[in-house]
C-alpha cells in the first residue's frame, strides 16, 4: 500500500548499545550546562509564561533552592544516564532545568537559545511518564513489550523529532507572519544586520573599527551588498528557510541526519557571524543526535579494516 | 494486540500510517500555543519591515555604557523589555506602536530602566555608580531609497523612571 511507505520513510534508527550511551551521556551533560550555577537576579515572575503557570518558579532566586535542584539534578540524572528509573529521574531533572529558565522567560520577555534542549527533555520526560502511568493504570503501550534498547532507540528517536519540531515551527512561523513572502522580505535584510551590529557593539562598548579581522568584518560587507542589491539578501536567506522546514527528512536514516546537521550547524555558524546570535545549546543536540561523530569514527573504522582485510587477502 | 488485524478500527489505522506523529504534534502544539516555556513558535525574525530599532544605555554625560560588562544584561534583552512595554503602552492608548511618538516611548522607556535597577545585581549597581543618573537611548533604522537613516534619541531618565518606581512602590501608581 502506497500510504504505508510514507510511513516507513522515517524508521526509527537502531543505534548500538554504545552510542545510546553517549547519547544519554552527552544528552545529562548538555541538560546540567543549562541550570545556572547561580541564582538569577530576577526575585519574581511578573509575566509568568509556561511553565511558570504550573509552578513557583520565583522559588529559584534562592541560592539553597537552587542549590538543592542542581543536587538532585545529578543524582536525576546519573539515573537517566544509565538508563535506570527515568520515570522518577526525568521530572526532577524537568523540574531543575526549566524553572530557572522560564523564571528568565517571565519577565516580559521570550529567550530562545535553551528552549529546543528543554522541550526535548519535556518530551522523553512525558514519554516515560507516560508510560509509567500507562502501567500503573494497567494499560500496557506496546512499547512495553519491547526489549529496553528498542525503548532506547524509540527514546532517541522522540528526541531528533523534537529536534527537527523546533526548525520546522521556525519555518512555518517565517511564513505565516509575513504571509509567505519571507524571501522577498529578506531584501530589508541589511536593517536587521545593522541592528544586531549596533546592539553587539552596545553589550561590549566596541566600535566597528576596520582594523579587526576580516570575519569580523562580514556583517558589513553583507549589509552593504543587500542595500546596494536588495535580491541578494533573498538569496543568501533563502537556502536557510528551504533547511529549517525540510529539517525532518533527518530522520530518514543515519546518512540523511547527518547531511541534516551539517547544514543546521552551518546555519548557526553563520548566523552567529553576521548577526552575533549564538544557539549553543542548539548546536549541541545537533552535533549529539544528527551529526553523531562517535559512529562516523566508528564506521570510518570498519570501512578502513575490511578495505585492509579485502587488500590483503586480495595480496594472498 | 486487543483488535484481531482485520477488525481494527479505521482510526486506529489512519493513525498508525501517520509519520513521526512527535514532530506533528509538536509543530500543531507550538504553532497554536506561541510563547509557552518551553514551547514557542520562534518567531524571531519572522518579518522583514523596512524600520526597526534598539535600545542601549548611556551615562550621564550621555556616553554609551557597554551593557554586558557593566550591567551583566544585554541589549537584546532590554529591546525585548522595551518591547514588551510598548505593546503593554499600545493597549492603553490605542495607537499603532509604529505611529507611536517620542513622548509616547517616554513611559515605555522610563518602565525598562525601571527594570534594568530592579533586576542589576549589587557587583553591577556598584559599577554604574559613577555612571549615574543613566539614560536610555533609542536607535531608530529605517531604510530609506537603499540607505539606512538612522536616528539616535534619549527616551527616558534614570530620574524620571525611578521617581516611577517609587510612586509605584507607594501605590500612587498602576
Amino acid at each position: 500500500m502506497k500510504i504505508k511507505r510514507i510511513q516507513d520513510w522515517f524508521p526509527v534508527v537502531h543505534y548500538h548499545c554504545w552510542e545510546l550511551f553517549l547519547f544519554r551521556l552527552f544528552f545529562a551533560w548538555i541538560l546540567w550546562e543549562t541550570i545556572p550555577a547561580n541564582p538569577l537576579s530576577y526575585d519574581s515572575a511578573p509575566h509568568p509564561n509556561g511553565f511558570a503557570l504550573i509552578f513557583p518558579v520565583a522559588i529559584f532566586h534562592n541560592p539553597e533552592v537552587l542549590s538543592w535542584a542542581r543536587n538532585l539534578a545529578l543524582v536525576g540524572l546519573f539515573f537517566y544516564v544509565i538508563g535506570r528509573l527515568q520515570w522518577l529521574a526525568l521530572p526532577v531533572i524537568t523540574v531543575a532545568c526549566l524553572s530557572p529558565a522560564a523564571l528568565g522567560n517571565s519577565q516580559g520577555s521570550a529567550h530562545h537559545n535553551l528552549q529546543l534542549v528543554h522541550m526535548a527533555l519535556a518530551v522523553t520526560t512525558i514519554w516515560y511518564v507516560g508510560v509509567a502511568l500507562r502501567n500503573l493504570l494497567g494499560r500496557k503501550l506496546q512499547v512495553n513489550r519491547l526489549e529496553r534498547s528498542e525503548a532506547l532507540n524509540l527514546e532517541a528517536h522522540f528526541i531528533k523529532q523534537a529536534i527537527a519540531a523546533g526548525y520546522v515551527v521556525s519555518a512555518i512561523t517565517k511564513l505565516i507572519n509575513s504571509h509567505g513572502a519571507w524571501i522577498y522580505q529578506a531584501r530589508n535584510f541589511g536593517l536587521q544586520i545593522r541592528k544586531t551590529s549596533g546592539m553587539y557593539h552596545h553589550n561590549f562598548g566596541t566600535t566597528p573599527a576596520e582594523s579587526v579581522s576580516w570575519i569580523e568584518q562580514i556583517p558589513r560587507y553583507l549589509e552593504q551588498l543587500i542595500l546596494d542589491y536588495p535580491w541578494t539578501g533573498s538569496w543568501i536567506l533563502a537556502p536557510g528557510l528551504i533547511i529549517e522546514l525540510f529539517v525532518f527528512l533527518a530522520l530518514i536514516g543515519r546518512r540523511s541526519a547527518f547531511i541534516t546537521g551539517l547544514c543546521l550547524v552551518f546555519l548557526h555558524f553563520s548566523i552567529g557571524k553576521i548577526m552575533h546570535l549564538q544557539f549553543r545549546a542548539n548546536v549541541m543536540m545537533i552535533t549529539l543526535y544528527f551529526l553523531n561523530f562517535p559512529f562516523l569514527i566508528y564506521w570510518l573504522k570498519q570501512h578502513l579494516l575490511s578495505a585492509k582485510e579485502t587488500s590483503k587477502s586480495a595480496a594472498q | 494486540m486487543p483488535y484481531p488485524e482485520n477488525s481494527i478500527p479505521w482510526w486506529k489505522k489512519l493513525y498508525q500510517l501517520i509519520p513521526l506523529k512527535v514532530m506533528l504534534v509538536l509543530v500543531i502544539w507550538c504553532t497554536l500555543v506561541k510563547e509557552h516555556y518551553p514551547f514557542s513558535h520562534f518567531p524571531m525574525y519572522s518579518k522583514f519591515k523596512t524600520t526597526t530599532y534598539y535600545v542601549y544605555l548611556a551615562d550621564k554625560d550621555n556616553k554609551p555604557i557597554p551593557m554586558l560588562k557593566v550591567t551583566g544584561m544585554l541589549t537584546s534583552l532590554l529591546k525585548k523589555i522595551n518591547d514588551h512595554e510598548l505593546r503593554r503602552h499600545k493597549k492603553q492608548i490605542g495607537k499603532r506602536i509604529a505611529d507611536f511618538s517620542w513622548e509616547d516611548r517616554r513611559g515605555p522607556g522610563e518602565a525598562t530602566l525601571q527594570f534594568v535597577f530592579k533586576n542589576m545585581s549589587s557587583g553591577a549597581k556598584q559599577q554604574v555608580a559613577p555612571l549615574r543618573p543613566i539614560r536610555l537611548h533609542h536607535v531608530n533604522l529605517q531604510l530609506i531609497d537603499g540607505k539606512i537613516v538612522e536616528t539616535d534619541k534619549e527616551i527616558a531618565r534614570e530620574e524620571d523612571a525611578l521617581a516611577g518606581l517609587i510612586r509605584g512602590q507607594k501605590g500612587d501608581q498602576p
